[in-house]
């Protein structure tokens, strides 16, 4: 392209006016080299501005004016987020409005077919021959055409015919030249043709493009087709550092971040670490990313959508990992301790007491201080008010959060920060076109979505390698340009009309993206500049997506279409494959822990044994390095607790009612009511650890579900022989294969018959087998039982589980009690105890001396309830 | 018609059905069996239509997938491409094709369409991507007012929905009743409630139009009690004639004897049995009476033995004769004993009061669940597929009132073909029906359905199979269709399609049955006459699966001997059964390529890569972070673990960076764990400044990751995993591990680069349309899973002359056996999936082109004469199978010697720690070199202090200059304070739009006014704004300084009268209080730098000596000094 003829209307003192910014922004550099080839170390900022911008000059300059005497000008220009507000309430006003999906995504479509219709000068009239959806919107456009005329309001849709009437009252260059264009609406050209007949020399840039060479390239797939083109890029670069290089992605905005891996990757595999910092990096994309993503302002975002009562455990968990969060730097550990705690508690959402009582106990000061300070702003904001006062509570509340963290800020979050101060005056902003106060949730509602429309890339130095997306590319010159992207169904792509104004009335005007033939038009015209914006182009497709396989552009040439060439050269870096051949592994059997220390102090009881028969990898991982992956909580009482809340009511029961004799003895509404007693008593104990969880109708649930249980047990209890409590909830020790285990039993009878039972309150399911061989999958009762010495003749599982009420075990005396599996009935009581003794010595003494073996006991299944595969690495072994 | 359809074809059988399958302007329903090249058909018949119409927009080719509409578009595309010649190939059927095509080129040039340039007007697209675009087109009349994005995974939007409904509890209502109602239900489980929610959630275009409906219970009860009088009459139709008389009489006296004995048996009710029943409802008793006489509810046969518990006592010997001679009789009536046997399960034909109170609430909750997941929808801005079907469905309008597509889609929709039609859900039949309602028989408009009932295999993905016999039979809408049928099989040979047609017509159903999904087997014609190859049985006898493997490996290699070049598949129901045979045949040196089937969860390197992106995304995550410390990059000893970590709760990262701790460790533990300290330290210094995937990825590679994977694959893999993160990315954290578990579970391991393409191991599902040589079917005898419960229950029954019945039953109580309508309706509903089991085998075995290999295995059981064959487990495929290879099974068992015990559960294998060398060194990262330009200098200017009042002093500022650069360009003297004052309204209506408060509105008016008047009272104020030399205000600049490229725009610039150039900027700034001398020298430093900057630049253009100033408006103040760092000197 002719960008010499630019330079030298711009030395004449033109203005030039291009397509799209990147564009604008090469034609200054352009200007700028010139200027110091010709030995100028200063010139005058030429005046190249980018269509849009050019306009708001304009629109400025007219505003302006009015202090120069002319007449103030009617108009007001809406912002994008004002002008959407607008149409997202005339939309849900209106008759057909009302209860659409998303209304606000509608105003979006809406202001851009209104654009359409302004740009291509169709009346609103013409949407009457369409369907009931551009009917619709021919209501809405009315209304919003009335609305602006009565407030004196503008859209940029409408900026171009404004200005056209407005132009008496600015000043116009003497000459005008437009950059870049493919094509112009009606609505550009009339503004152009007003302004040349105001004397300014307008002139385009049209000077014909020359093809460049273009080869061909076939990628397997898009990942491949990236990094060919990265290869590519790299092995020009090494040629010659200088090189303009320009790499086209169709789909930018979602390949942006492969892209620049991609690039980086191929030429500075350093400049990706996480140290790194964007500046270092060689590639430039010309496509900024949402502004609500970037981590700085998705936290606040986040962090502002927890006020009030109860917060979702998940956000607070995220909260207390961001770096971004006042004091997280000192407290990072803790502060996910402190998230590992909250989700041990096992509520999904916390309310602010549990919050701050196990902040306290995890020592987290700042995080207390600052999390107040926050809540304490959000309740200081009024229930109703305007963008800006709501723009001054956000501003505070995240002050108040010690926002955006003490970290200390590097150059794109310090950029990134400016945008979001600019988004909180953009909102700020939005008053002059709200009808009514906002409450939090509409105010953060619609702060959330501008800074999702909101694009922002920090700004970094110029980078060798350039990334553009289609639209981005025009105009640009290379020296080596690089498309990819090009198979058949994108190029050209299926016509995607706009649905509110009529097929027909698009075809007669010409509207982009209207027609086969139109886009075939417009994916031709794209081609030819794309070619000709260097004199080396490759062109590529992916041959496959996805299980899809794709076909070349119909738009490439034929003959060359085919053809190939390899890009991978020699030198390519791929460090990856270069750390992966530098590959020197040893192998060493490892499984000997140190023994355990004489006395060492060990948790969790009997528990122990259990991992231990489970998988001894198991019982070393848990018991001796404590590990445990965070866990997930759930909706409602998650089983452990109904097992607590159980124990506790058959807790409080057995205080009152003491034996069996006393409890045959009650009629039933008294039984009922010491039920009742018992379950208040657990669940008013369970309600002030769980106060977000229990809630009334839940808790009152929780109730009738545990006292028609209780009740129903207490039939049992009555069926056996006749039995005293002796204790609940008993401590008790038992000395075995060297180590001592200490434990609760959760009850203990005196039977009137002679001896006693030890019984274990079981909420969940018990399995057959669960005492049998070396492994026992329960071995806890056979513990309680020898702890209790020889007097024990009952040894039972009371299986609480809703339809599966019994008394399971082994026992002398039969009565109301079922064998927990086949021959118990036959077992010798002495027999058992030396079995059950032999056993969990063996377990006990494995685990003191250091036997580690990754060995789960039933494979698979085991392994499937266990978290630490990761740990044990039995995927290594399973892969042979 | 035009006559260009040569009906010379080598379809031998089905060469007339073929051609009329082609007839334009007809519609059709094609039943094309496994191997009867029907994609041809299909491809031939949409070049036909091609030919015919205006645009190519006008015919919508439907596929299942969207590789399936890739590969038709190819196929097309090659097709016509192809026909460029002039000659036809010499194959008939090629032949026609390219005859059809060349009629398509014809069309092209005549109407312009250019589809060579531009083949995407070809609408070839599955029905999924389709509904897209109609919502789209009609986001209005979608109801949508945009198409959202559409979520692959929905599961999370569901949750929401499905947390939201729960949360109705707390709340006045309703609402809360209901979800009391069902908690209570199942046993105040709220997660399991939720998760049924979920489930429901994901099939709600299936129930959603049922509780449309309405539900009133006389309606519901009317259905099941016509469901049980269909069923009964089918029993009592299946009675054998000659048998009835007999049946009953010795039923009633056996009933007699049981009642003089004070039996409660259900035998009782025949008592007073006279005749057979009636097929109704009232009497289920009586026939289940007679159930019980004759069967023994645990058997699958009939008594066997009759004896005093069943009436017939030892004594009365004739009547035990006639009996026992009866059954005898009965041994073959297998169909009246199923039905006979059925009536157990017969669903009631009433609610109870509990079941209707829990069905009404339930009822209730899913609306609300269906609207809260609405809300959800719309918040999050995206919907399922299921939704987009659904607003597809509203969007084309009432049946009696469609909407006019052709206004939307710019083209008339003249032909519609839909591929794999037996695969069809329900939404998807609407939204066909809505396509083609107002279509007139004879208007040119046509239908072209194909598809094979008997291979229809998605009901989990909701298809429903009756849905093609439905169209079959009745037609879609008005459009009747003409029901074609292909018969040859062009794939295998004629010994495998005998096989299959014998076994086959023996397993399917005898009748068609919508309601039931049941479909009779249609026979093949092989076009193959060659004998070759076969079906064979692997007969398995007591072994648990490792002999399972070791077999297969072997019949491979010996295939692999004979015919090195066949292509070998090993198909499965479920990815599970093979990980044996995966191991056997590796280490049997055989490669096979596993098409996903190892999950990538259990890939090592993509544990290591999660424990990694846990631990860093989280600093407590204790399990994470101890695996990365075993793990191969550092392998720490598990006493080096035991030394750092016990004992101590303290996060490792901070045990890590305790000095004392680490010196416990071992010489080479320590040094292991610095390596890694080094490379983690800066991670999480600078964790979320790096998306996600970067931040894992580059720490991955610089622990040496990439050096401890097992193979190139796991490189593959590690990119797979890393693929994941970036859609998992949020903000640059992972915030949600579970989710990463989540998502892992569902994707699978690459296959290995070097893998034997000739050997592939898939589901039977991913073999649906390829073919192979040869095929093994393994694990025949194990059972497929049964379904989860599910909160409503429902069948669908047509009536041929009102609406379909609905069978409803809601979710039993917890934990509670036996709800009679819960199970009965679940009986009808576990023999759909028989059903389906069976067509599952058929597709499976018609992958064969030479051979079929069923593995299968069976228990023996002792018995007096030595050890005969269990029957397989009922619902096994093997068990559906065994009438047909019972005898090989027999034969085969007769020929092992009685095997003999093996004890296969031997010591672990040792743990083997597998880790970098202690001396293994990171190759550093290459570079190549590139020149960075200065960075601009953003940092400088970024105001971390950030307050409202400063904001509104910016706009202050702004206008200042504005005004003071106009009173600049118009001149001194056509300015007056008068002047200024009046521009008080303008000045409110630029601040207000500017977002300045209401309460600074008028001091900031105020401060603008005084700026500028005492500007213009201030001698030193009219000075600079006086015309000069070569004066100028807003002056813009660039240049390059210091090596970095600046521009900046300058207030006031002139050249004054001893030729001294000024360069001056105003500053709006006041100061309260303090010393004014002191602020403006504090400004002078504050802005010096840059007012430097631009002397520099105009150093580059003149040489003049060059003064500076800072001129503030508001105080009138000033402050200069001469350029180049020379000491300032400042005066009033
Ligand atoms: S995952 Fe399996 S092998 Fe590993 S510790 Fe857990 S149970 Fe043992």
């Amino acid at each position: 392209m002719a960008l010499n003829d630019l330079l030298n209307a711009l030395e004449a003192r033109a203005t030039v006016v291009t397509v799209n910014d990147r564009l604008a922004r090469r034609v200054r550099e352009a200007y700028g080299e010139r200027c110091r080839a010709a030995g100028q170390d200063a010139w005058e900022t030429p005046s190249v501005l980018p269509f849009g911008g050019w306009l708001m000059s304009l629109y400025a300059a007219r505003r302006d004016a009015a202090f120069s005497g002319a007449p103030p000008a009617v108009g007001v220009l809406l912002s994008p987020p004002q002008a959407e507000i607008v149409w997202a309430r005339l939309i849900r006003q209106s008759r057909d409005g009302g209860e659409l999906l998303q209304p606000v995504a509608a105003a979006e479509a809406a202001a851009e077919a209104w654009r359409l219709c302004q740009a291509w000068r169709i009346p609103l009239e013409r949407l009457a021959a369409g369907n009931d959806d551009s009917l619709a919107f021919a209501g809405w456009a009315r209304a919003w055409q009335r609305l602006c005329a009565q407030k004196g309001w503008l859209d940029s849709a409408m900026l171009p015919d404004w200005l056209r009437d407005e132009l008496d009252h600015v000043t116009l260059p003497e000459q005008l030249v437009l950059a870049g264009f493919d094509e112009w609406t009606p609505q550009q050209t009339a503004l152009l043709d007003a302004i040349s007949a105001r004397g300014v020399a307008v002139s385009h840039d049209e000077s014909p493009v020359e093809q460049g060479t273009v080869t061909f390239y076939k990628a397997a797939d898009a990942e491949a087709e990236l990094q060919a083109a990265a290869q590519w890029a790299a092995a020009g670069l090494r040629a010659d550092s200088r090189l303009r290089i320009g790499i086209v992605v169709p789909d930018l905005e979602t390949r942006r971040e492969a892209a620049i891996r991609a690039v980086t990757a191929a030429i500075d595999p350093a400049a990706l670490a996480p140290a790194a910092r964007e500046q270092a990096r060689p590639v430039n994309v010309s496509l900024g990313a949402a502004l609500a993503s970037a981590p700085l302002v998705y936290d606040a975002l986040l962090a502002l959508r927890c006020g009030g009562a109860t917060f979702d455990l998940a956000d607070v968990g995220r909260l207390l990992r961001s770096p971004f969060v006042g004091g997280a730097e000192q407290e990072r550990v803790r502060r996910a301790q402190l998230d590992v705690d909250l989700r041990d508690h096992g509520e999904i959402r916390v309310t602010g007491g549990t919050l701050n009582r196990y902040a306290e106990r995890a020592e987290c000061p700042l995080w207390r201080h600052h999390w107040q300070a926050f809540q304490n702003a959000l309740a200081a904001a009024p229930r109703k008010g305007g963008a800006r006062v709501w723009a001054e509570v956000i501003d505070a509340a995240l002050s108040a959060l010690g926002w955006p963290g003490d970290r200390g800020l590097d150059s794109s979050e310090k950029q990134t920060l400016d945008a979001f101060r600019n988004l909180l005056m953009d909102f700020a902003r939005l008053d002059p076109v709200l009808d009514a106060p906002m409450d939090r949730a509409a105010a953060l509602g619609l702060l959330r979505r501008m800074a999702a429309q909101r694009k922002f890339q920090p700004q970094q130095a110029g980078a060798p390698i350039q990334v553009l997306g289609v639209l981005e590319a025009a105009g640009l010159d290379f020296d080596r340009l690089w498309v990819t992207g090009l198979d058949d169904r994108r190029w050209p792509a299926r016509p995607e009309p706009n649905p509110f104004i009529p097929l027909a009335v698009q075809r007669e005007h010409g509207l982009p993206h209207a027609t086969a033939e139109r886009e075939l038009a417009f994916a031709a015209a794209i081609g030819r500049r794309l070619f000709g914006a260097a004199p080396e182009v490759v062109a590529s497709w992916p041959a496959r997506e996805g299980d899809v396989v794709l076909r070349p552009s119909p738009l490439l040439e034929v003959g060359v279409r085919d053809s190939e060439f390899g890009v991978r050269d020699e030198g390519s870096l791929d460090w990856r494959g270069q750390i992966h051949l530098a590959a020197r592994l040893e192998s060493l059997v490892d499984d000997r822990a140190p023994p355990l220390a004489p006395g060492a102090a060990i948790h969790g009881g009997t528990g122990l044994l259990k991992d231990q028969a489970s998988c001894p990898f198991k019982a070393f991982a848990r018991r001796r390095l404590a590990a445990e992956a965070p866990a997930l909580p759930a909706p409602g009482l998650d089983p452990a607790v109904r097992g607590q809340l159980m124990h506790a009511a058959l807790e409080a029961l057995w205080q009152t009612v003491v034996d069996q004799a006393t409890l045959a003895g009650m009629d039933s509404a008294s039984r009922a009511a010491v039920v009742g007693r018992a379950v208040d008593a657990a669940l008013e104990r369970e309600a002030a650890r769980r106060p977000a969880t229990l809630s009334p109708r839940l808790r009152e649930l929780e109730r009738a579900r545990l006292a028609d249980l209780l009740e129903q047990w207490l039939e049992l209890e009555l069926a056996r022989s006749p039995f005293r409590v002796l204790a609940r909830e008993s401590d008790a020790e038992l000395a075995v294969g060297g180590i001592t285990l200490r434990f609760r039993i959760d009850r203990i009878d005196a039977l009137d018959g002679g001896g006693q039972a030890v019984i274990d309150y079981k909420t969940g399911r018990i399995g057959g087998g669960v005492w049998e061989g070396e492994r026992p999958d329960e071995p806890q009762l056979p513990a309680y039982a020898l702890a209790r010495g020889d007097d024990v003749s009952a040894v039972l599982f009371a299986s609480l589980r809703r339809g599966e009420l019994a008394y399971r075990g082994v026992a002398l005396d039969w009565e109301g009690i079922r064998p927990l599996y086949k021959g118990a009935e036959t077992a010798d009581p002495a027999e058992l105890r030396r079995e059950w003794r032999d056993t969990l010595e063996a377990l006990a003494s494995a685990f003191r001396d250091g036997h580690v073996a990754v060995d789960p006991k039933n494979g698979n299944g085991t392994c499937a309830h266990c978290d630490l595969g990761p740990l044990c690495r039995i995927a290594e072994r399973n892969d042979g | 018609m035009d006559r260009i359809v040569d009906r010379t074809m080598d379809a031998g059988a089905d060469a007339a059905a073929r051609c009329e399958a082609l007839e334009p302007d007809r519609s059709f329903i094609v039943q094309a069996p496994a191997g009867s090249g029907k994609t041809e058909l299909l491809t031939q018949r949409y070049l036909r239509l091609l030919a015919t119409v205006e645009a190519p927009e006008q015919i919508l080719a439907i596929t299942f997938t969207r590789k399936a509409a890739g590969e038709m578009r190819d196929r097309v595309l090659n097709a016509i491409a192809a026909a460029a010649a002039d000659e036809p190939p010499p194959e008939p059927h090629r032949a026609l094709t390219w005859k059809l095509a060349r009629a398509v080129r014809e069309r092209d040039a005549e109407q312009c369409w250019r589809l060579a340039d531009y083949p995407a007007r070809l609408r070839i697209d599955t029905l999924d991507a389709f509904a897209a675009s109609l919502t789209r087109r009609l986001p209005l009349t979608a109801g949508l007012g945009m198409t959202p994005r559409i979520a692959e995974r929905a599961r999370d939007l569901y949750v929401e929905a499905a947390r939201r409904t729960l949360a109705a509890l707390e709340e006045r209502g309703g609402w809360s009743d209901a979800v009391a109602a069902l908690l209570g239900h199942l046993d105040n489980d709220v997660q399991q409630l939720e998760g049924l929610l979920v489930a429901m959630l994901a099939k709600r275009d299936q129930w959603l139009r049922l509780i449309a409906r309405g539900s009133e219970r006389e309606v519901l009860e009317a259905a099941l009690a016509r469901e049980v009088q269909a069923q009964l009459e089918a029993l009592r139709a299946s009675v054998p004639p000659a048998l009835a008389g007999d049946l009953v009489e010795l039923a009633r006296s056996a009933a007699n004897n049981l009642v003089r004995a004070g039996s409660d048996s259900a035998q009782c009710a025949c008592a007073e049995l006279i005749a057979l029943p009636e097929a109704v409802p009232e009497d289920a008793a009586l026939w289940r009476g007679l159930a019980d006489t004759w069967q023994a509810r645990s058997q699958k046969n009939w008594r066997k033995r009759l004896t005093k518990r069943e009436g017939f006592p030892t004594d009365q010997k004739e009547l035990k004769q006639r009996a026992t001679d009866l059954l005898i009789r009965l041994g073959d009536e297998t169909e009246f004993h199923a039905r006979l046997a059925a009536v157990h399960t017969l669903p009631p034909v009433a609610y109870s009061d509990s079941q209707w109170t829990i069905l009404q609430a339930l009822i209730e909750l899913l609306k609300l669940a269906a609207a809260q997941l609405q809300l959800v929808f719309g918040e999050q801005g995206s919907v399922d597929f299921i939704e987009i079907a659904l607003r597809a469905l509203r969007a084309l309008g009432e049946p009696d009132a469609p909407t006019d597509l052709a206004l939307a889609l710019d083209y008339r929709l003249q032909h519609i073909l839909v591929d794999e039609f037996q695969d069809t859900s329900w939404s998807q039949y609407a939204l066909l029906e809505r396509l083609t309602a107002g279509w007139s028989p004879d208007d040119g408009r046509t239908l072209f359905l194909v598809g094979d009932p008997m291979q229809s295999i998605y009901r989990f993905r909701e298809a429903e199979v009756g849905l093609y016999l439905r169209a079959r039979r009745e037609g879609i809408g008005d459009v009747r269709l003409q029901p074609l049928s292909l018969n040859v099989n062009f794939r295998s040979t004629a010994a495998v399609v005998g096989w299959i047609n014998k076994a086959f017509a023996a397993l399917f159903p005898a009748a068609e049955d919508l309601a039931a999904g049941a479909v009779p087997y249609a026979a093949a014609i092989a076009r193959d006459g060659g004998e070759e190859g076969g079906v064979e049985i692997i007969a398995r006898f007591d072994a648990d699966g490792e002999d399972e493997a070791a077999r297969i490996v072997a019949l491979i290699e010996a295939r692999r001997q004979s015919a090195p070049d066949e292509t070998v598949a090993i198909l499965t129901r479920t990815r599970g059964q093979v990980a044996a045979t995966m191991a056997a045949l590796r280490q049997a040196g055989l490669t096979a390529q596993a098409v996903e089937l190892e999950n990538l969860a259990a890939r090592p390197v993509v544990q290591d890569l999660a424990a990694l992106t846990r631990a860093l995304a989280h600093p407590a995550d204790r399990v994470a972070w101890l695996a990365i410390l075993r793990a191969p990059w550092c392998g720490l000893t598990l006493a080096d673990l035991a030394a750092l970590a016990e004992n101590d709760e303290r996060g490792i990262w901070e045990l890590l960076n305790d000095a004392e701790r680490l010196q416990t460790l071992s010489a080479d533990g320590r040094e292991r764990a610095e390596r890694v300290i080094a490379v983690l330290a800066p991670a999480i210094e600078n964790w979320r400044r790096q998306p996600l995937r970067r931040s894992v990825e580059q720490t991955w590679l610089g622990l040496g990751g990439p050096a401890c994977v097992a193979g190139p694959a796991d490189l593959d893999n590690a990119d797979a995993f890393f693929a994941l993160l970036e859609e998992l990315d949020e903000a640059g954290d992972l915030s949600d591990a579970a989710a990463l578990d989540e998502r892992l579970a569902e994707l699978y391991a690459r296959p290995a680069p070097d893998a034997d393409t000739r050997l592939q191991v898939m589901t039977i599902h991913k073999a649906k349309g390829l073919e192979f040589d040869t095929v093994v079917l393994p694990a025949l005898e194990r059972r497929p899973r049964s379904d989860m419960r599910q909160l409503l229950l429902w069948l669908e029954r047509p009536r041929s002359d009102a609406d379909p019945d609905f069978l409803l039953a809601p979710i039993a109580a917890a934990e509670e056996a036996g709800d009679a309508l819960y199970d009965g309706l679940k009986v009808l509903r576990d023999q759909q999936d028989e059903l389906e089991q069976l067509r599952l085998l058929y597709v499976a075995a018609t992958r064969a082109r030479r051979r079929l290999y069923l593995v299968g295995q069976v228990r023996t059981k002792a018995e007096k004469d030595g050890r005969t064959l269990a029957p397989p487990p009922s619902s096994s495929l093997l068990a559906k199978l065994w009438p047909q290879i019972e005898r090989d099974f027999e034969s085969a068992f007769a020929a092992v010697p009685q095997a003999t015990e093996t004890d296969a559960a031997g010591e672990p294998a040792p743990y083997l720690l597998r880790r970098l060398a202690s001396d293994w060194q990171l190759p550093p990262p290459p570079r190549i070199d590139w020149r960075a330009e200065a960075a601009p200098d953003v940092a400088a200017d970024t105001a971390i202090e950030f307050s409202w009042a400063g904001e509104t002093a910016r706009q202050v500022g702004v206008l200042v200059h504005a005004l003071l650069d106009r009173v600049a360009r118009e001149g001194l003297e056509r300015w007056s304070a008068a002047r200024v004052d009046a521009l008080a309204p303008l000045l409110e209506e630029r601040l207000c739009w500017q977002g300045v408060s209401p309460a600074e509105l008028e001091p900031a008016i105020r401060r603008i006014l005084s700026a500028v008047t005492s500007t213009l009272a201030d001698e030193r104020g009219r000075w600079l704004l006086t015309a000069h030399d070569q004066s100028v205000s807003e002056y813009a600049l660039s240049g390059i300084v210091a090596g970095r490229t600046v521009s900046g725009v300058i207030d006031r610039t002139f050249v004054d009268e001893q030729g001294v150039r000024w360069i001056v900027d105003y500053k709006t700034g006041g100061h309260e209080g303090g010393d004014r001398q002191v602020f403006l020298e504090r400004e002078r430093e504050r802005y010096r730098a840059q007012l430097e900057t631009y002397a520099r630049l105009f150093a580059a253009r003149e040489q003049r000596p060059q003064k500076l100033g800072l001129y503030f408006p508001v105080l009138a103040g000033w402050i200069e000094w001469p350029a180049c760092g020379r000491k300032g000197e400042s005066k009033k």
